[in-house]
């Protein structure tokens, strides 16, 4: 028998953080969670091996970013972020940034395509490297610069046009500072 | 005015709203899913049911506690024997007679058309062909939706025969995306059906006339209509002319749920048949405990044709959690978790006679027990804390546990071809895993 007990520890563990990645993916809590829960149901099914090659949490992100990718694929619609999605119940308000900020930058992650949206919410939030996204995503590392590239231009514009802002992206990552 | 990007990503998602999913209800929900491909059916003259009941909850922490009763240990009764290296004798003890070696199953982009799951060995037909699964995935976009087909391998030419797809608009060139899993071979008919969409469809196959028959059942209306929350079938089996299933709702109790029957030709509705906690079925006799997950005090073994029954106590004991039943030609194997003492899991294959008579404790860290077929149960071993992994069959007649793989796999008996015949599965290589179908000869 597997042991129940270290994938619900395992659960309990990375789900915070797969959420958070796959809101940023799909600008929805609530789908983000559904995702989420699709991605641990995978990685249970394949617990011992995953377990045994210490790979639980790389498999778990991948299948949630699977997850959420096909979902947005079959809806081939772009969704906009709601207030509720964002301010929903169990929020706080934040005063490191001002809403408006976050919202701006929501609804500009919207107007990309998924795969692009992908490749900067990876690269510029998770700070993978480029030959772990290309992993991630099934496609090669070329792919992943440009769509990284094109993304955030597009990113900046789209975010530039709603708050007249600029949008950068500092040279040092936090995994290298 | 500037704004760093990675600093706004980072604070867009620290104030989530609560999660709606709780690690039980994902828990439950793996398993079901998982028990899609461990589901075994039973024929009408021998059979066995090798499916866990609802017990499908949490495991209960057995280690903690305040008084020193909640720490006591509860010895197996009757004989114990731990898995040992003692390898099984090949073409005499066990006899292969099919084989598959799955690459690369855990590359799901490896675009080799054998990605995902590959193949599996579901069932032996009572004519001795193998029922084989396949899941592929298309998309290297996609790596959630699998699309699955089924076939029947000759195990003297090796050739396999894909069977056509329910004729549904959702199927597509004999493959079901993500679609049902394999319930029952029994006689000429194999039935598939899917317990996660709703009304649940159940597609009947005769590969005789091969020609397909479809019925439904609206398992969220038994368990009384959309109130009852989400509903899910972690139990199903066949026999006879009949399709049993349990039924459990995410917000109900884990540990014991309804019983159902209905008949396979759609000629009736599902009729309750009792309340059940693991269960299992034998050509018309149905066992079950009254809880699961939870430390079982009564088997029952009822007759399905005359509705005699009997029970008894399994002396499992206060301390062993049930977690799965299976049962065949008289013989009850049941698997229970006995708790961690100082590190150690103790985890075990019960097995007794269907009028409590017990024949056996397979017994070890990380034991994961398997099925009961015509004088043999099976079980497998993850090798945790210095119990050897391995794929093992107990031999009821010789009295001896022989390991027929170095390591654990999925193992099941598979008695639609006269009980004796057995599946099971090994990595060979990192990402490579090899199937097989054998009939269990007897230690010699």
């Amino acid at each position: 028998m597997r042991d129940d007990r270290e994938f619900e520890d395992f659960v309990a563990v990375s789900q915070p953080a797969l959420r958070r990645t796959a809101y940023l993916l799909c600008g929805d809590w609530q789908l983000a969670s559904d995702y989420v829960q699709e991605g641990l149901i995978r990685v249970y099914r394949r617990w011992p091996r995953l377990e045994r090659d210490g790979r639980l949490h790389a498999y778990a992100k991948r299948a949630v970013v699977s997850a959420a990718l096909d979902a947005r694929r079959r809806r081939s619609a772009t969704e906009l972020v709601s207030d509720t999605s964002v301010t929903g119940a169990g929020t706080v308000p934040d005063h490191a940034a001002p809403s408006s900020e976050r919202m701006a930058l929501l609804e500009a992650l919207a107007t990309l395509p998924r795969r692009q949206r992908a490749c900067v919410v990876l690269r510029y939030y998770e700070d993978l490297p480029v030959v772990e996204v290309a992993r991630m995503l099934g496609v090669g590392e070329g792919t992943v610069k440009s769509q990284t590239s094109r993304g955030l231009a597009a990113l900046q514009s789209a975010y530039a046009a709603i708050r007249d802002d600029d949008l950068v992206v500092s040279v040092v990552s936090r995994r290298e500072s | 005015m500037v704004t760093e990007l990675r600093h706004l990503l980072e604070e867009s998602v620290q104030h989530p709203p609560a999660e709606p999913h709780d690690t039980g209800a994902i828990l439950r929900r793996a398993r079901t899913r998982r028990r899609r491909h461990r589901l075994v059916a039973a024929g009408s003259a021998l059979a066995v049911v090798a499916v866990a009941g609802i017990g499908y909850g949490v495991v209960r922490e057995l280690t903690g506690g305040t008084g020193a009763d909640k720490v006591a240990h509860t010895e197996p009764v009757g004989p114990v024997v731990h898995p040992a290296a003692v390898p099984v004798v090949q073409d005499q003890d066990v006899r292969v007679f099919a084989s598959h070696v799955n690459l690369n199953v855990d590359d799901p982009f490896s675009g080799n058309g054998r990605s995902g799951n590959g193949r599996l060995y579901e069932q032996v037909t009572s004519d001795g062909r193998v029922l084989v699964s396949q899941a592929t995935r298309r998309d290297p976009d996609d790596m959630m939706t699998e699309y699955q087909r089924f076939g029947l391998q000759d195990p003297v030419t090796g050739e396999l025969r894909w069977l056509p797809a329910p004729p549904d608009a959702r199927y597509a060139d004999d493959h079901a995306p993500s679609g049902p899993g394999v319930v029952a071979v029994h006689g000429d008919t194999v039935v598939w059906l899917d317990p996660e969409r709703a009304p649940v469809p159940i597609d009947v196959y005769d590969l005789g006339t091969r020609t397909w028959s479809h019925l439904s059942v609206d398992v969220t209306a038994l368990n009384g209509g959309a109130g009852g929350g989400e509903t899910y079938l972690p139990g199903v089996a066949v026999s006879g002319d009949r399709l049993y299933f349990v039924t459990e709702t995410l917000s109900g109790p884990s540990d014991r749920g309804p019983l159902w029957s209905m008949p396979l030709d759609g000629s009736g509705p599902p009729t309750k048949v009792t309340d059940v906690g693991a269960w299992g079925i034998d050509g018309n006799t149905l066992v079950w405990t009254d809880t699961s997950s939870a430390p079982a005090s009564r088997v029952t073994v009822r007759d399905l044709q005359t509705g005699e029954e009997h029970s008894f106590d399994p002396q499992s004991g206060d301390r062993c959690n049930q977690l799965s039943l299976s049962v065949a030609r008289g013989v009850i194997g049941l698997g229970e978790y006995c708790g961690t003492k100082h590190g150690i899991r103790d985890d075990r294959m019960h097995v007794v006679t269907t009028d409590g008579r017990p024949l056996v404790t397979i017994q070890g860290d990380g034991l994961e027990a398997g099925g009961v077929g015509r004088g043999f149960v099976t079980a497998t071993s993850y090798g945790y804390h210095g119990t050897p992994p391995g794929t093992y069959v107990y031999d009821l007649d010789a009295a001896r546990l022989v390991r027929i793989a170095d390591r654990a796999g999925n193992v099941g008996p598979n008695t639609a071809a006269g009980g004796r015949t057995l599946t099971w599965s090994v990595a060979v290589s990192t990402n490579d895993i090899k199937l097989f179908a054998g009939r269990w000869e007897g230690v010699r």
